[in-house]
C-alpha cells in the first residue's frame, strides 16, 4: 500500500494509506488517548476521547491545487473547523495533526470530566484497579479534581449478572460499546446490546442463556473500566499481587497463548497473551475458565496399587518397580501404550521411546480406541500451511475452504480468525452437511447433503481438470506423483455424479474451486466430520496440491482434530504406524485385550468413560497402569495408578494445528511435588534398562522409522524438561530449530508500543516469552516428492437415519472440574430434524432410543431447524457413549420414541 | 393466542414491505403492545422469533423508543407536553389539574382502576395549540386546566362504551 | 409584505378539504405526476427542481436538485425517504401538511422517486403522529387505487411503492442516518459519515432523504413550472417557507410566507401573529427551532431569510419561531430546553450524553435557588466542552440555549445564585381563560 506523509506533533512520518490518526500517532510514538476505539474493531467515534486538531492543506476550489503560503509551505486549514476524532479520521497527504494543543487538552479533560461525573471512583475495591485505562488516562489527561457534586451521582443496582460468567457494574460503565461490538463484529454472537437511551443507557443481554457466547471473557479484557468483571476472578486478588507465567492452552489445537496469573501458588486467573499468528489477543472461555481442574482438592497425590481389589497408597519406588517388573515380563507385542493428545511433546516423546526402545512395542496410540476415533491422518505434515503462516494478515486475496468442520466447537478461536479473514475481504467457503455458526460469516455457504463432504471434495479435484485450474508451476515441477488408486478413483467417480450426490448445483462446486484456485493464498480447514472418512483429507490434499496451494506460507491444509496437542502426538510418534512395523491401534488393543495384548499403560486418556467396549477390555487385561490427575473411570480398572503434575505445574511444549511449537512455563508447584508425566516414563524406562539389555529393544526399531529416530538407549538421563526437548530437537524431523531458547526468543506482535496495553487492548498480555516456531511442512522442501492418493468415499449406509457424530467445545470432559463453565455443559442428547421429530412425534427433551448394528442407547432429543431429514447428529459429550453406537464414519440407525 | 394467530395477515404484509425483515420490528412491537397491553418479556421474545432477530436486539429497540411500554399501562395513556413553549402556555397548570383529578404523579403512574396512565412528554409538534395532550396518541388541543375533568369524563365514557382502544395509537383519528 | 395570495404547501388554507382525494384531484392533483411519468424523463424533473432553486426545508437549506445529483450512477436499488420525524420544540408545519394536505406530499414523493429512479419510498413519520400516519396510509391507498402508485404506473412501466413507517418516540431519528438505522429496525443512533446516504444509506444502498415540506413543493414546481415558482421568494431562496409561530403570540400557527418578511411583522401583523398576548413586550425569540441562538426584542426588525437571521447571530433553521414574553425566566427557558435535549440524547457520544445531563443538573439547581457560587463558570465550561465535540448535531444544538441564556441574561443567573430565589414553575403569561373571554 502506498504511504502518505503526515506530521504529528512535529514528527513527520510515512504511514500506509487508510491508517487513522490514532494509529498513525502510535507509529509516531505519540499516544492519543482512546476508550471506544480498539484496533481490532471498526472505529465508531463514540467516546470522543481521541479528539485532536487535524489540519489539511487548503485546496483552491478553482484550480484544485494546494494553496501555498508566503513561506512556500502549504496553507493549512483546520478540518471542518473543529476538532476531529482521531479514530475515525483517515490520514491524508500533507496532514498535520496536533494532539497536545490547549484546545485539544481542554476537550480531553472535558470528556474525562464527563465520564467521571457518575463514576463511583471505587478503585480500591475494583478488580480493574491497577490495570485500568480510565485510571491511567485520567492520570495523564484528566482534570485534577472533580467539580461534580457527590449528591448528584446516579446510583444503580449492582452488580447485574449479564450471564453466569460476566457481571456488570453500571456505575463504572462508560458506555464505550467495546463489549457489544466485540460480540457482534468479532464473535458473531448477538447477545449484548444497549437498553434504554441517553444517560440511562445500559448494557443488556437477553439471549438464552444470557450472554451466550464462547468468547465472553474477552469483553472483560477490552473493557476500559471495571464495568465487566468475571465471576471467576471477581474480588479474588489485586492485580499487582499477581505474578504472570506464560502458558499455552492445551484444550484444543489452536494453542492459544495464555498468561497464568498466580498469587503465590494459587491460580487466580487465566488471561490471553498476545500472539498474532495464533490467538491475536483473545482466548475462548474454555481456555480462560477451563484450567481450574488443576487446582481441585480431589487430585491424586500418591501412587496407588490395587491389592485385593482395593487401592492402597504406595511409594513411587514401589509403583515404578511394579510397573517395570510387570511390563518387562511381556513381549513387545503384548504391551500397549496409550497417551492422550493433551500431553506435552516431551511426555509424548518419552512415552514413545519407552515403548519402542525399552519395551520393544509399536502398539502406541494417542486415541482412546473408541469407534468414534478418527482415522490417523498425517497429510498436513506434508500439505499443511507453510512456515510463516499468519491468518491475522490475511484478507483480500485469500481463499479459505472450511469443510466438514465446526470451528467454534472444535477449535473456538478459528471462529474469530476465519470470520475476520472474510471481513477483511477474504473469500470464505463453508461446506457442511449441517448448520454451523461459521457459515453465517461465509462468502459462500455450501450446505451439502449430510455425509457427502467426500463427494464434494472429490468433485473439487475433478473440477481442477475440467476447468483447467491446475497450477502450471506445480505441474511443471514434476513433484506430483499420482498413485494408481488415484487414477482409478477419479475414473470411477464422474463429476456430475459426485455433484448430484451432494445435492448442489454444479456451479457451486465450480465457483468454489475457481475461487480457491485463483486466490493468492488458499487454506483448507477440515475438522471432525471430514476426518472421519480418509477419502476427504486425501482429496483435499490433492486439490490443494494441484492448485498450487502448498509448500508456502498461508497456503495448505489445517486439520482440526481432538486434543490440544494431537499434532505433537503424531510428530512424537505416539501412533501405531510410525515405525516400519505397524503396531496395534487403540481400537485393536481393546479388541485383542486378554488374547494378544496383556498389559496397557494409559496416560492422560480416559477410554472407559465413553466406550463400554474399552471398559470390558480393561477387565480382560493382566496389568493396567493409568497415569492421570484424577481417579478416572479408566483408573478404576488399573493395577497401578500414577498421579502426575498438571500442565500448569511443569514446563513443556505443545504443537498446534498449524504446526507451531510453543513453550509454556511452570506456574505453580505441584502438590506433593508430583512428577511430570515424562519423569514417570523415564523412571520406568530406567528400571527396565537395568533389568534388560536395551539393545534388544533398539533392534526392533532399527529400520524404517519414518518419524522417529531413536536416541541412544542410554539417554534416560534427563534432569530437566529442557533435556528432553534437546533430544526432541535432535531426533524428531522438523523440530531441530525449536530449542527452548529459540522458542522463548521468537518475536512477532502487531506493532505494540510500550505501555499501550493499558488503553488499547485491555489487559491482554504482551508476549515477552516467545511466539513459538512453526515446523515446516515437508512440501516446503522443493525436493520432496508429493505422492497423491485418493480413496472412494465411504458409502452412505442404508437405514432409516444416518448418524453423524459432531464435536462440542463444552464436552463435559475432565477440564470442567472446578470450572465456572460447568453449568454450560449439556448432557448427552441427539439432534434431529423438524420433519423426523414430527414423524416420531417427539418434542424437545423427550427421550428416544437410538439403535444401530452395534448397540442402542436412550437419549433426549433436540431439534435443529436447519437440519436435513434423515440425519441425526450426536454431539460428542460426556455420557453420549458414542462408542456403543458407531459402526463407521456414518452409522445407520433407527430411532423410536422411548 | 399468539400474535401470528391473531394478526398473521397484517404481520406478513408488514414483513413484505422491507428488504430486511428486521425493519418491521417497530410496527410489530406496536401490534404486540396492543395485543398484550404492554411489552412483556415474552411478547418481545415473540416478536424476535417472528422476525428472526436476536432477542437482545429487540429489547434494545424497546428500551430506546419512548412509545414502548414494558409495564402495565392504563387503558388511556395521557401524555402531556411539558416542553417549550407548552410549559409557558399552561401545560404545568394542566398537569397539576390532571394529577389532582387522578390522584397520581405525572411520572408514568397509573390509576388504581387501570383507566389512566399520566406522563410528561417532550414536544409533540402541536405548539400552536398549546397546551396539548395526547390520549392514546389522539391529540387533544388547547386543553386548558379547566377542561381536564371534562376530558377525563369523556375518555372514561368511551372506555366504558367498549370502544376498541390502542395505547400504541393504532386507532388514533385526530 | 402582503400575505401570500396563493399557498404552495399549505394549500389547505386555500382549498378546504383538500385532504380528500376527490377534492385534491379536482384541483389538478396528480396532474404534475401524470405529465412527468408520461412526458418527461427523470433528468428533466431533476433539472426543473434545480432550476426552481428549491432548497431543503428541514433546516440546512441545501439545494434539493443538487442533492439528488449526488447519487452514484447505475447503482440500484435506490431508496427515497421522506423525513417526517418533526420533533423539535416549536416545529409543527409537517404535521399540518400531512394532516391536511397529504396527497400533495404523496405526489411530491412520487415525482421525486421518479426523478431519482427509485421504486421504493418510505415515509418515516414520528410515532406520535399516529392519526396522521393513518391519514397518509389511507391517502396512499387512494393513490394505489387510481394507479398513481404500484406496478406499471399509468401504463408507463414505472413501478413505485410508498410505505408509511411509524417511528416510536425518539427525536434523534430526525437525523438522517439515525432515521435509516431506525428504519432498519435498530436503535436510532446516527452513523459515522462518510459514507453519506446518497452513496450508502438505507440497507447500504444509495438513498435520498428529504423533508416533508421540501417534497410537498415538488408537485407545484413540476405542475406550474419553474417561472411560476420563482416569482415567490428571493433569488437565493425561491419559493416560500411555512413558518411555525408559537409561544406568547395571539395567533400561533403555520404561516406560509415568501422569504424576507420582517420578524416584527410575523409577530404583530393581524394576519399573522396578531401581537403579543396581553400586549406584554417580547423578551426572547427563538427564530429557527430549539438549536437556534436566541434573539432579544431589539432584533425584531431583521428579515426572515437565511441571510437576515444569520446576520443577527442566529439561524433560520426549520423556520420554527418561538416568541416568549417577559414572564419567562431565561434560566428556566434554558433549563427546559436542555431538559429536552437531555431527554432525547441517544447516549452514543460522551459529551452529549453526559453534557446534556450535567447541564440540566446544574440548571436545575440554579433555577430552584440552590445554585453554587461557581455555577456560571461551570456552565460555560460544560457547554464549551460539548461545543464542536459531539458526534452529531443534537449535542451541538443543546449548547445553543445555555450559551444564549448566559450571553443575553447573565444577570438572571447571577441573581438566581445570589438570592437563592426559589424557582417559579413555568406559568402562563396570561391565563388562557382570560384570553378566551376577550
Amino acid at each position: 500500500m502506498p504511504d502518505v506523509s503526515v506530521t504529528i506533533d512535529g514528527t513527520q512520518i510515512n504511514v500506509p494509506v487508510g491508517t487513522n490518526v490514532v494509529d498513525a500517532a502510535r507509529l509516531a510514538g505519540v499516544a492519543v488517548p482512546v476508550f471506544c476505539y480498539h484496533p481490532k474493531m471498526k472505529p465508531v467515534g463514540m467516546c470522543r476521547m481521541c479528539l485532536v486538531e487535524v489540519y489539511t492543506p487548503k485546496v483552491d476550489p478553482a484550480t484544485r491545487q494546494v494553496v501555498m503560503g508566503e513561506d512556500g509551505k502549504p496553507v493549512l486549514a483546520l478540518m471542518m473547523n473543529k476538532l476531529q476524532t482521531g479514530c475515525t479520521t483517515p490520514i491524508s497527504e500533507g496532514m498535520v495533526v496536533n494532539t497536545a494543543s490547549d484546545r485539544v487538552k481542554f476537550a480531553q479533560k472535558g470528556v474525562l470530566e464527563f465520564l467521571l461525573t457518575s463514576h463511583p471512583l471505587d478503585c480500591p475495591v475494583c478488580d480493574k484497579g491497577g490495570e485500568c485505562p480510565l485510571q491511567n488516562l485520567t492520570m495523564q489527561w484528566g482534570p485534577d479534581s472533580s467539580r461534580f457534586d457527590y449528591e448528584d451521582k446516579i446510583h444503580f443496582e449492582k452488580p447485574i449478572p449479564l450471564g453466569d460468567l460476566i457481571l456488570l457494574d453500571r456505575e463504572r460503565c462508560i458506555l464505550c460499546s467495546r463489549c457489544v461490538r466485540f460480540e457482534d463484529e468479532l464473535a458473531d454472537d448477538n447477545v449484548l446490546g444497549f437498553g434504554s437511551r441517553g444517560r440511562s443507557w445500559e448494557i443488556i443481554s437477553k439471549s438464552t442463556p444470557a450472554f451466550d457466547s464462547k468468547f465472553s471473557g474477552n469483553t472483560t479484557d477490552i473493557c476500559p473500566v471495571g464495568a465487566l468483571t468475571s465471576s471467576d476472578f471477581r474480588f479474588k486478588a489485586r492485580v499487582w499481587e499477581l505474578k504472570s507465567t506464560p502458558s499455552v492452552c492445551n484444550l484444543c489445537p489452536v494453542g492459544c497463548n495464555t498468561s497464568l496469573d498466580m498469587r503465590y501458588n494459587e491460580l487466580m486467573r487465566v488471561m490471553p497473551r498476545e500472539n498474532d499468528a495464533v490467538n491475536e489477543i483473545w482466548v475462548c472461555d474454555k481456555g480462560r475458565y477451563g484450567h481450574r481442574y488443576a487446582v481441585q482438592e480431589n487430585r491424586l497425590t500418591t501412587p496407588l496399587i490395587k491389592r485385593n481389589g482395593e487401592f492402597v497408597s504406595a511409594t513411587w519406588e514401589q509403583a515404578y518397580s511394579l510397573i517395570a517388573e510387570r511390563l518387562g515380563s511381556y513381549s513387545g507385542a503384548q504391551v500397549a501404550g496409550l497417551a492422550g493428545p493433551k500431553l506435552p511433546n516431551e511426555d509424548l516423546f518419552s512415552f514413545a521411546r519407552l515403548f519402542r526402545e525399552n519395551l520393544g512395542s509399536n502398539n502406541l496410540d494417542h486415541r482412546p480406541g473408541s469407534p468414534a476415533d478418527l482415522p490417523l491422518d498425517d497429510l498436513p505434515r506434508t500439505y499443511g500451511v507453510g512456515k510463516g503462516t499468519n491468518l491475522m494478515t490475511l484478507g483480500k486475496g485469500t481463499a479459505v475452504l472450511v469443510i466438514g468442520a465446526d470451528p467454534e466447537e472444535e477449535a473456538p478461536l478459528y471462529q474469530l480468525r476465519l470470520r475476520a479473514i472474510a471481513q477483511r475481504g477474504g473469500d470464505l467457503t463453508v461446506v457442511s452437511g449441517y448448520p454451523t455458526k461459521l457459515e453465517r460469516s461465509a462468502t459462500r455457504k455450501v450446505r451439502v447433503k449430510p455425509g457427502t463432504e467426500a463427494q464434494f471434495a472429490l468433485a473439487l479435484v475433478q473440477a481442477v481438470a475440467a476447468e483447467k485450474l491446475a497450477s502450471e508451476e506445480v505441474l511443471g515441477s514434476g513433484r506430483l506423483k499420482f498413485s494408481d488408486e488415484y487414477r482409478r478413483v477419479l475414473a470411477a467417480h464422474k463429476f456430475d455424479d459426485l455433484v448430484a450426490a451432494t445435492g448442489l448445483a454444479r456451479e457451486v462446486v465450480i465457483t468454489t474451486a475457481k475461487a480457491f484456485a485463483s486466490a493468492e493464498h488458499g487454506i483448507i480447514v477440515y475438522g471432525r466430520s471430514a476426518a472421519a472418512d480418509p477419502a476427504i483429507p486425501q482429496a483435499l490434499a490433492a486439490f490443494a496440491a494441484l492448485t498450487g496451494k502448498l509448500g508456502k506460507a498461508n497456503s495448505g491444509l489445517i486439520a482440526l482434530r481432538p486434543g490440544g496437542n494431537f499434532r505433537g502426538a503424531l510428530d512424537m510418534g505416539v501412533r501405531p504406524d510410525a515405525a516400519g512395523q505397524p503396531g496395534l491401534s487403540a481400537q485393536q488393543v481393546w479388541q485383542q485385550a486378554g488374547t494378544g495384548v496383556k498389559a496397557v499403560y494409559i496416560a492422560a486418556l480416559n477410554p472407559a468413560a465413553e466406550n463400554p467396549a474399552a471398559a470390558q477390555a480393561l477387565q480382560k487385561l493382566d496389568f493396567v497402569v493409568v497415569q492421570d490427575l484424577f481417579l478416572t473411570e479408566t483408573a478404576q480398572y488399573a493395577d497401578v495408578v500414577l498421579p502426575a503434575a498438571a500442565v500448569i505445574e511443569r514446563e513443556g511444549t505443545f504443537t498446534n494445528a498449524e504446526r507451531r511449537e510453543q513453550r509454556f512455563r511452570q506456574a505453580r508447584q505441584a502438590p506433593a511435588n508430583l512428577p511430570a508425566d515424562w519423569q514417570s516414563f523415564q523412571a520406568v524406562a530406567q528400571l527396565l534398562a537395568e533389568r534388560a539389555p536395551v539393545a534388544v529393544a533398539a533392534r526392533t526399531l532399527k529400520k524404517g522409522a519414518k518419524v522417529f529416530t531413536p536416541e541412544a538407549p542410554q539417554g534416560w538421563t534427563a534432569m530437566l524438561t529442557s533435556d528432553v526437548n534437546d533430544m526432541v530437537t535432535r531426533s524428531v524431523s522438523g523440530y531441530n530449530a525449536a530449542s527452548y531458547s529459540a522458542l522463548s526468543t521468537s518475536r512477532g506482535a502487531w506493532g505494540r508500543q510500550p505501555n499501550e496495553a493499558v488503553y488499547y487492548d485491555g489487559t491482554s498480555y504482551e508476549n515477552t516469552e516467545g511466539v513459538g516456531i512453526q515446523i515446516a511442512a515437508s512440501a516446503e522442501d522443493s525436493r520432496t516428492t508429493l505422492q497423491l492418493n485418493l480413496s472412494a468415499p465411504a458409502l452412505r449406509p442404508v437405514g432409516e437415519l444416518v448418524l453423524l457424530p459432531v464435536a462440542r467445545a463444552y464436552d463435559g470432559g475432565d477440564w470442567v472440574r472446578g470450572s465456572k463453565l460447568s453449568a454450560r455443559q449439556v448432557p448427552a442428547h441427539i439432534i434431529m430434524s423438524v420433519a423426523d421429530t414430527a414423524r416420531l412425534d417427539v418434542g424437545i427433551g423427550e427421550l428416544v432410543t437410538v439403535s444401530s448394528a452395534a448397540g442402542s442407547i436412550t437419549l433426549p432429543v433436540q431439534i435443529e431447524t436447519g437440519l436435513d431429514l434423515g440425519v441425526a447428529l450426536l454431539p460428542e459429550v460426556r455420557g453420549s457413549t458414542l462408542g456403543a453406537l458407531l459402526t463407521g464414519a456414518q452409522t445407520a440407525i433407527t430411532v423410536v420414541k422411548a | 393466542m399468539a400474535l401470528r394467530d391473531i394478526h398473521g395477515a397484517e404481520i406478513d404484509t408488514l414483513l413484505a414491505r422491507y428488504a430486511q425483515r428486521r425493519s418491521a420490528v417497530l410496527p410489530l412491537l406496536y401490534i404486540a403492545q396492543d395485543t398484550y397491553g404492554h411489552l412483556t418479556d415474552d411478547a418481545v421474545r415473540e416478536v424476535a422469533e417472528i422476525i428472526g432477530m436476536p432477542a437482545t436486539d429487540v429489547f434494545e429497540v424497546v428500551g430506546f423508543y419512548s412509545l414502548y411500554y414494558t409495564k402495565p399501562m392504563g387503558k388511556w395513556v395521557l401524555q402531556v407536553c411539558d416542553d417549550v413553549p407548552c410549559c409557558f402556555c399552561g401545560a404545568e397548570e394542566l398537569i397539576t389539574a390532571l394529577e389532582q383529578a387522578l390522584g397520581l404523579r405525572a411520572h408514568g403512574e397509573t390509576t388504581r382502576d387501570g383507566m389512566f396512565t399520566l406522563e410528561r412528554v417532550k414536544c409533540v409538534a402541536a405548539c400552536n395549540k398549546a397546551p396539548v395532550l395526547q390520549a392514546n396518541l389522539d391529540y387533544i388541543y388547547n386543553l386548558t386546566a379547566d377542561k381536564a375533568d371534562e376530558l377525563l369524563n369523556e375518555l372514561r365514557r368511551r372506555a366504558d362504551s367498549g370502544e376498541q382502544l390502542s395505547v400504541s395509537g393504532r386507532a388514533a383519528t385526530v | 409584505m402582503p400575505p401570500l395570495t396563493e399557498h404552495i404547501v399549505l394549500r389547505d388554507l386555500d382549498i378546504p378539504n383538500i385532504r380528500d382525494f376527490d377534492v385534491y384531484l379536482q384541483h389538478g392533483g396528480y396532474e404534475a405526476f401524470r405529465s412527468a411519468v408520461t412526458e418527461k424523463t427523470p433528468a428533466e424533473i431533476i433539472g426543473m427542481v434545480k432550476d426552481a432553486g428549491l432548497r431543503g426545508r428541514g433546516g440546512a437549506g441545501f439545494p434539493t436538485g443538487v442533492k439528488w445529483g449526488f447519487l452514484p450512477k447505475d447503482v440500484f436499488p435506490r431508496y427515497l425517504l421522506c423525513n417526517c420525524d418533526e420533533s423539535e420544540p416549536g416545529t409543527f408545519n409537517n404535521h399540518q401538511i400531512i394532516d391536511r394536505n397529504p396527497h400533495q406530499l404523496i405526489e411530491g414523493i412520487a415525482l421525486s422517486a421518479y426523478a431519482v429512479e427509485c421504486h421504493t419510498a418510505y415515509i418515516y413519520i414520528r410515532g406520535e403522529f399516529a392519526a396522521a400516519a393513518r391519514t397518509l396510509d389511507a391517502a396512499i391507498q387512494n393513490a394505489y387505487a387510481k394507479g398513481f402508485l404500484g406496478k406499471n404506473i399509468l401504463g408507463t412501466g414505472y413501478d413505485l411503492d410508498v410505505f408509511v413507517h411509524r417511528g416510536a418516540g425518539a427525536y434523534i431519528c430526525g437525523e438522517e442516518t439515525a432515521l435509516m438505522e431506525s428504519l432498519e429496525g435498530k436503535i436510532g443512533q446516527p452513523r459515522l459519515k462518510p459514507p453519506f446516504p446518497a452513496v450508502a444509506g438505507l440497507y447500504a444502498k444509495p438513498t435520498i432523504i428529504n423533508n416533508v415540506e421540501t417534497l410537498a413543493n415538488v408537485p407545484m414546481i413540476i405542475g406550474k413550472g419553474v417561472q411560476w415558482y420563482r416569482q415567490f421568494g428571493t433569488e437565493k431562496s425561491p419559493g416560500t417557507k411555512a413558518f411555525s409561530l408559537s409561544g406568547h403570540v395571539n395567533n400561533p400557527g403555520n404561516y406560509e410566507l415568501p422569504f424576507g418578511l420582517p420578524l416584527r411583522e410575523l409577530i404583530y401583523a393581524p394576519e399573522y401573529g396578531g401581537g403579543m398576548r396581553g400586549d406584554r413586550p417580547v423578551k426572547i425569540v427563538i427564530p429557527g427551532g430549539a438549536s437556534a441562538p436566541w434573539l432579544t426584542a431589539d432584533k425584531l426588525d431583521i428579515t426572515l431569510d437565511y441571510e437576515g437571521v444569520a446576520a443577527a447571530g442566529s439561524m433560520l433553521g426549520s423556520g420554527a419561531v418561538i416568541v416568549l414574553d417577559e414572564t419567562v425566566s431565561a434560566v428556566e427557558l434554558a433549563y427546559k430546553m436542555d431538559e429536552f435535549f437531555k431527554h432525547e440524547s441517544c447516549g452514543k457520544c460522551t459529551p452529549c450524553r453526559e453534557g446534556t445531563w450535567y447541564l440540566t443538573k446544574v440548571l436545575h439547581r440554579v433555577s430552584t435557588g440552590h445554585g453554587h457560587a461557581n455555577d456560571i463558570p461551570l456552565l460555560h465550561d460544560v457547554y464549551n466542552q460539548m461545543a464542536g465535540n459531539c458526534f452529531c448535531l443534537l449535542g451541538e444544538s443543546a449548547v445553543s440555549p445555555i450559551r444564549s441564556a448566559l450571553k443575553l441574561f447573565p444577570e438572571e443567573f447571577e441573581a438566581a445564585i445570589r438570592n437563592g430565589t426559589p424557582r417559579q414553575a413555568p406559568r402562563l403569561a396570561i391565563p388562557l381563560v382570560a384570553v378566551a373571554a376577550d
